[in-house]
């Protein structure tokens, strides 16, 4: 059995019960809102919300953030049997976990992912399944970065045969020629800068963008007005440092 | 300027859903509620006349109002329809599909020839009630537009949408007039004051702002609310407002002095919708707890005045009272809630199961749960005053046809006569 796939709720060990708290404000918002998008994940879905690129690209497409820091996929899983995908009909849901799953292989993160892509199937018959593709870490190359592209192939594989669902990589840009990453991208090798973000998640910026265009299915101009990935939301210097 | 506080009046229990919108009939005697569970329903203030609901929508309706003479209701609704319903017993409608998505508003001209709707298809239409004929569409919005309105004199138009902005358009050609870009946040709502020279604003960031149309100006800004804004209404008189938010808290603003005038609690749950009567005396809320409730303002009577003052008060970032010192606290008990059901109409309602006009049969479906026999008496009056209601109708929509009909005759001998001369002068 695969402990990566099991839906499980993220023990308290704290004491302050922030994760819950989360996990209860997010489902009243499913309740009050109406979404077109959902995104689900770990801290780098979380911080998404707090760059200007939520503001101007995806904020405009009715979207939630139920992004949570330190989630692995068999806490995702948990928040997604347990209300998170309730009252909702979004037309496409984002889901980027699993590189917190440390006492797992390889094999059963992509089985936890595979597993979340499952439910969300299930649950929302309707929507676009949009998994990202797990992000290298660490300033050198190392074993984790390994295991994390290893999990980015088993996915691909695995996800082949499921309906309405997409890959999208988001990791191509990231390690740098030598094999570093740069501290510009990922402040502390792990989570992404402004910057970073801008880069990887354009392509799935444009993707949403067409399959919301699709389906509004307009011939008027005012559909073509959505901000182009040029329109950088600050005034680009030569590097932002 | 306030005699005593508002208190709550009527209770109205009877939706299966979040109430999305209201409105007062022009004569004051009904109040209509639109609901996510589909349907609408007419509340009646005379105890023991039942309320109606009307069947036909095939998905939530967002907004709903009365038509300014009150012959005519208008639902917009999720199933991307405007349903026209006649409001009586018998309920008959008539439907177009008039956006190509989810319609969130619709509101009827002053002169209620014309109708206005916003749509998440971005596009704001302008119809005439008569054979729901398609005038012109406005498609400057880049998201869902949320709130359409017109201006009580009938000749501009305001929409809001979730691109940020608001638009003012003209009435008559649909061109442009100004947009109104808000920083934070965006706008659920929009009113035009009773003067027709400001606008109110609800954001999502809790505030709601009155702007100047003529100056373009940021007149008052309320920071009223921690959680997001969602409904406005004017007092008649121009001199206050009443607004509703996601935490379930109502506010009512005095706009001479500038300031929060009362926080009225008592909905649990989001609330949507806010209203006062056309004659200022009550207000109706409603909520996601599918409760609609009414108030009585309780007001000294005030003359009414045009234009606010070109003052920009801001009151301070405050959601704390200081500058509330009034706080009525309506919390109902569950005592009192029972003894609501004793004495409102959610039992007695009656079903109204329509189709699209069509002269033969309507299906009338009467759910009768009703009390004593004392409603008996009551109920032959009420059919009587039914009748009564339907045959006024029908004899003023037959006067508009009429009218209508003679206008377009004009019209086509103008167009005749003028024809012929052209062709005569055409001739050298």
């Amino acid at each position: 059995m695969n402990p990566a796939a099991v839906p499980t709720p993220l023990e308290d060990v704290q004491g302050d019960g922030r994760w819950l708290s989360m996990h209860n404000r997010f489902v009243n918002q499913a309740r009050e809102m109406e979404p077109d998008v959902v995104f689900v994940g770990d801290s780098l879905i979380a911080n998404l919300q707090n760059t200007d690129l939520w503001e101007k690209w995806f904020a405009p497409m009715h979207t939630l953030n139920f992004g949570i820091g330190g989630d692995q996929t068999q806490h995702v899983l948990w928040r997604l049997r347990n209300g998170e995908l309730e009252c909702i009909k979004p037309k496409a849901v984002v889901v980027l976990v699993g590189t917190n799953n440390h006492e797992h292989t390889a094999a059963e993160v992509a089985g936890g992912i595979a597993e979340i892509c499952n439910t969300i199937r299930e649950k929302q018959p309707q929507a676009y399944v949009i998994v990202l593709t797990l992000l290298p870490r660490g300033e050198k190359p190392n074993r984790l970065r390994e295991k994390n592209s290893q999990v980015n192939s088993l996915v691909k594989d695995a996800l082949r045969t499921l309906d309405l669902c997409q890959v999208v990589s988001v990791d191509q840009d990231i390690v740098m020629t030598d094999g570093t990453i740069d501290h510009r991208d990922m402040y502390d090798y792990l989570h992404l800068t402004l910057q970073g973000y801008r880069r990887a998640f354009e392509p799935l910026y444009l993707l949403l963008s067409n399959l919301l265009q699709e389906d509004s299915a307009l011939t008027n101009d005012a559909s073509s007005t959505l901000p182009s990935p040029s329109d950088n939301p600050s005034n680009p210097g030569p590097s932002a440092d | 300027m306030s005699g005593e506080d508002p208190t709550l009046e009527r209770h109205f229990r009877g939706h299966k859903d979040t109430v999305t919108a209201l409105d007062f009939s022009p004569n004051g005697r009904q109040l209509v509620t639109s609901s996510l569970d589909n349907t609408i329903m007419i509340w009646n203030f005379l105890q023991q006349v039942r309320a109606y609901r009307f069947v036909g929508h095939s998905d939530g309706v967002n907004d709903v109002c009365f038509s300014p003479g009150g012959n005519l209701v208008a639902s917009a609704s999720r199933d991307r329809s405007v349903r026209l319903w006649i409001p009586t017993i018998r309920g008959e409608s008539t439907e177009f599909r008039a956006h190509i998505s989810t319609v969130r508003s619709v509101r009827f001209s002053p002169d209620g020839q014309q109708l206005v709707t916003g749509s998440d298809d971005k596009t704001v239409k302008i119809w005439a009630v008569h054979r729901h004929k398609f005038i012109s569409s406005i498609a400057t919005h880049t998201n869902w537009v949320r709130c359409v309105r017109f201006s009580p004199d009938g000749r501009m138009l305001a929409s809001c949408a979730d691109d940020h902005t608001i638009r003012l358009h003209d009435a008559r050609n649909a061109s442009s007039i100004h947009t109104f870009y808000e920083q934070k946040g965006v706008v659920s709502h929009v009113e035009f004051h009773p003067s027709g020279t400001c606008l109110g604003a609800t954001t999502s960031d809790g505030a709601v702002k009155i702007y100047d149309i003529r100056s373009r100006k940021l007149l008052q800004l309320y920071n009223a609310f921690t959680a997001p804004a969602h409904c406005l209404s004017f007092h008649p008189s121009g001199h206050m407002l009443v607004s509703s938010s996601s935490d379930s808290t109502l506010k009512l603003m005095d706009l001479l002095e500038g300031r929060v005038a009362y926080t009225l609690h008592g909905h649990r749950g989001s609330v949507p919708a806010c209203t006062f009567s056309g004659d200022g005396q009550y207000f109706a809320t409603a909520a996601s707890d599918k409760q609609v409730m009414v108030w009585k303002t309780n007001f000294k009577p005030v003359e009414l005045c045009s234009q606010l003052d070109d003052t920009i008060s801001q009151s301070a970032a405050s959601p704390e009272r200081q500058q509330d010192p009034l706080e009525v606290t309506i919390a109902l008990t569950p005592e009192q809630s029972e003894d609501e059901r004793e004495r409102e109409d959610a039992n007695q309602v009656t079903t109204v199961n329509t189709n699209t006009r069509s002269e033969k049969q309507q299906e009338t479906r009467t759910q009768q749960v009703g009390r004593g026999s004392d409603s008996d008496i009551a109920t032959s009056l009420e059919h009587i005053m039914t009748q009564l209601d339907t045959l006024t109708q029908t004899v003023v929509i037959l006067e508009q046809r009429m009218s209508l009909a003679e206008n377009k005759i004009s019209e086509l001998v103008n167009t005749h006569r003028t024809q012929r001369t052209d062709l005569n002068g055409g001739h050298d």
